[in-house]
């Protein structure tokens, strides 16, 4: 095998060197902001590193392998990646496709959007309207770190997605993130969703390879969701890339008053995942639902970490992960909640159950509560297991295998936390991609 | 033809013998009772049936239609016809009823050889048993006895089994929970599942049941040996003396 750019050592040492070169191609040169903001989010990067163990974020998730294989940013779109066109739900009401970070027009539909609604890239959007997104794009995210920093200094394109005040949409809008087969290509895609009062969406990034693509990859993304009074965001993420991949995603979202943020997060492919959620209420009322699931196996590394900051009185937050385990997969659940002083009569129930189907496979959990008020409700609950006899046994008395009952049991472990997100189309395709992670078990189970 | 012959059947649960010897033939078409104390090893003799891992068969056989039963699996048995209904039915989050239950229809018809049923025929069949057990349809698409009241669990007990036409139900306490009308409609489901060429081992506390299920035999079992059998006159001098005499006399003897 030949590596043909690779003369550095690290994922870290391959970005320092690109920047230079690569920074004068990227959408948006010449907007004085913009380039303040990447080179100051670059010289972060460059100070800080990539995050390691020895932060108490990352203590269970190193990131190892962007330090074992140098993941450089491709410079340009790639040439047509294959498959892949079934990536994503069907009946959605607009669809962008990304290969390697780039958009891709041909694999893209635009139907006619009702009123109010804008659907465009992060590219299209700076060369045309940079003023209408300044304001999201240059809202540095403190506690983001240096993955966030290296989205802002490599960013390349995004959705951009706007709804403006009292506009719904019935139909999920589909972003489609492919990585293409070059290998140890790094991505940094950088999505805006932003919703005025009132207005209601869905949203659906599926990130993948098309084939199973066997060839590593390092897609970053970071998506902005800022919910205006009352609007509801309902946002899924399913990351089903290839086995070498790494992926980090990181959703940064404001909620205003009144408002809701509902997600999914579903994690199944890749070497390594870490989907991070970074919630902030600003404003009373308002409410969060995280809901996600980790399914792994061989020696999958899959890490969900979520924050929710209460600093306003009457919001709720409810977050439920699952995860399904075999092998020497490992998931993590990492859940940090604020509740500051004036934030009374907050609400927030947290829980994570974990299935181990292999003595080898392994899952970490850490709650964290932060309760300064008084008058809250805050509960946190964490098991882990194997799989019921009892069920298995109930089963089997009704003629299923136990291959066909372990089937069913662990489609339905997971069918459960999908179906307190969602009961709809959006649940449905849930429940497929689970359906297609279980065929594609070859080896049978062995328990 | 017999369905079932137990013959001096011995099984240990973690080392401890529950089943201490039992003697049992159901031939085609019959229906037999057991009753008996609390802990006496009736829903042991059940799980023995079933082929629960962990109930584990120390000396004697069970012959189902000729064939040796304890050599199969759980599923194969099902698979054969055997059906248990459990004293306490789990409960699945997750799982829809018609999920499950078509899955197990469907992996007892390929086992025989038969055709599966496809979704529409499987619906059909499955709201008139719905219906002649006066459950509510949207019940298919619940999670299994997820939420259910007891009552509920044992009606969809009898409702699998419908669906599932079992050559030998063994209910175990299946009337427990029941109110009065529940206990008829269940009784009612069950007659319905009355053939020459099948049979039930039906296990109850109550002589009330089998005012609605009339059993061909009766037998009692107590500390994990059948200590008499009888007809069905055998349960009202049950219900009147109690077990107090039977397992009495087994200590004294
Ligand atoms: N794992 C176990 N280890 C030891 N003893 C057990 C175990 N499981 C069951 N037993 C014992 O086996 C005996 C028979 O239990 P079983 O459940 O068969 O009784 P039963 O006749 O069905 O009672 P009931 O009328 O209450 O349903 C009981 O004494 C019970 O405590
Ligand atoms: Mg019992």
């Amino acid at each position: 095998m030949t590596t043909t750019t690779i003369d550095c050592a690290t994922t870290r040492d391959a970005h320092l060197q690109a920047f230079g070169r690569l920074a004068p191609g990227l959408p948006g040169r010449g907007i004085d902001w913009l380039d303040r903001l990447r080179r100051d989010a670059f010289r972060r990067f460059k100070d800080a590193g990539m995050p390691h163990r020895g932060l108490e974020a990352w203590k269970f998730t190193g990131l190892d392998l962007l330090a074992k294989h140098a993941f450089s940013p491709v410079p340009e779109a790639a040439a047509e990646a294959e498959a892949g066109s079934d990536f994503g739900p069907g009946g959605y009401a607009a669809k962008l496709v990304f290969v390697d970070g780039r958009f891709h027009a041909g694999r893209s539909r635009r139907s006619t959007l009702a009123k109010g609604v804008t659907v465009t890239t992060l590219a299209a959007a700076l060369g045309k309207t940079p003023g209408l997104i300044e304001g999201r794009l240059s809202a540095v995210d403190g506690a983001a770190g240096a993955l966030w920093d290296l989205n802002a200094a490599f960013m390349a394109d995004g959705a951009v997605v706007r709804l403006e005040a009292g506009a719904k949409l019935d139909k999920p809008i589909s972003l489609v993130f492919l990585s293409s087969g070059a290998k140890h290509g790094a991505h940094h895609v950088r999505n805006l969703v932003t919703l005025g009062a009132g207005a209601e969406a869905t949203v659906i990034e599926t990130h993948g390879a098309p084939g199973g693509d066997q060839a590593a990859a390092f897609s970053n993304a970071v998506t902005d969701v800022a919910l205006g009074e009352g609007a509801a965001l309902m946002h899924v993420r399913v990351q089903d890339l290839g086995p070498g991949a790494v992926h980090t995603a990181r959703a940064v979202v404001e909620i205003a008053k009144g408002a809701h943020y509902t997600s999914f997060a579903l994690a199944m492919g890749a070497a390594l995942s870490r989907q991070e959620t970074d919630a902030t209420f600003t404003g009373p009322n308002g409410g969060v639902r995280l809901f996600g699931a980790y399914l792994g196996r061989d020696r999958q590394h899959l890490d969900h970490t979520t924050r929710v900051d209460h600093a306003h009185p009457r919001c709720c937050t409810e977050e439920f992960f699952k995860g399904v385990l075999d092998d020497r997969a490992h998931g993590v659940f990492q859940g940090l909640i604020r509740v500051a002083p004036q934030a009374i009569g907050t609400d927030a129930r947290q829980k994570n159950q974990a299935l181990l189907l292999s003595d080898r496979a392994a899952a970490s959990t850490k709650p964290e509560l932060e309760i300064l008020a008084d008058d809250v409700k805050c509960t946190h609950g964490a098991t882990v297991g194997d799989l019921d006899a009892d069920e298995l046994f109930y089963l089997m008395t009704r003629g299923l295998s136990e291959a066909e009952a372990r089937r069913l049991l662990i489609a339905g472990f997971i069918g459960d936390v999908i179906d307190r997100f969602d009961q709809g189309a959006v649940a449905q395709h849930l429940h497929a991609c689970v359906a297609r992670w279980q065929d594609r078990d070859q080896g049978g189970f062995h328990g | 033809m017999n369905i079932l012959e137990i013959r001096n059947l011995h099984a240990s649960v973690d080392g401890t013998e529950i089943l201490k010897g039992i003697d049992l033939i159901l031939p085609a078409g019959e229906v037999h009772a057991i009753m008996g104390p609390n802990g006496s090893g009736k829903s042991t003799l059940a799980y023995v049936l079933a082929g629960r891992h962990g109930y584990d068969v120390t000396q004697g056989e069970v012959i189902y239609r000729g064939q040796d039963l304890l050599s199969l699996r759980t599923d194969e048995r099902a698979q054969a016809g055997v059906f248990l209904a459990l004293q306490y039915p789990v409960e699945i989050p997750g799982v829809a009823n018609s999920v499950f239950l078509k899955a197990a229809v469907n992996a007892q018809r390929r086992a025989r050889g038969e055709a599966e049923l496809d979704a529409m025929d499987f619906l059909k069949r499955a709201k008139g048993y719905l219906a002649e057990l006066e459950m509510d349809q949207e019940f298919l698409t619940r999670p299994i006895n997820v939420g259910f009241s007891g009552g509920e669990k044992k009606r969809n007990e009898i409702f699998q089994m419908a669906m599932i036409e079992p050559t030998l139900a063994v209910l175990d306490e299946t009337d427990s929970g029941l109110d009065i009308d529940a206990l008829r409609i269940v009784a009612d489901g069950v007659n319905r599942l009355r053939a020459a060429d099948r049979a039930m081992l039906v296990i109850t506390h109550y002589q009330r049941l089998l005012d609605y299920i009339v059993p061909d035999r009766v037998h009692v079992l107590a500390d994990g040996r059948i200590v008499r059998t009888g007809g069905k006159e055998l349960a009202l001098e049950l219900e009147e003396k109690g077990y107090a005499a039977f397992t009495g006399e087994k200590s004294a003897a």
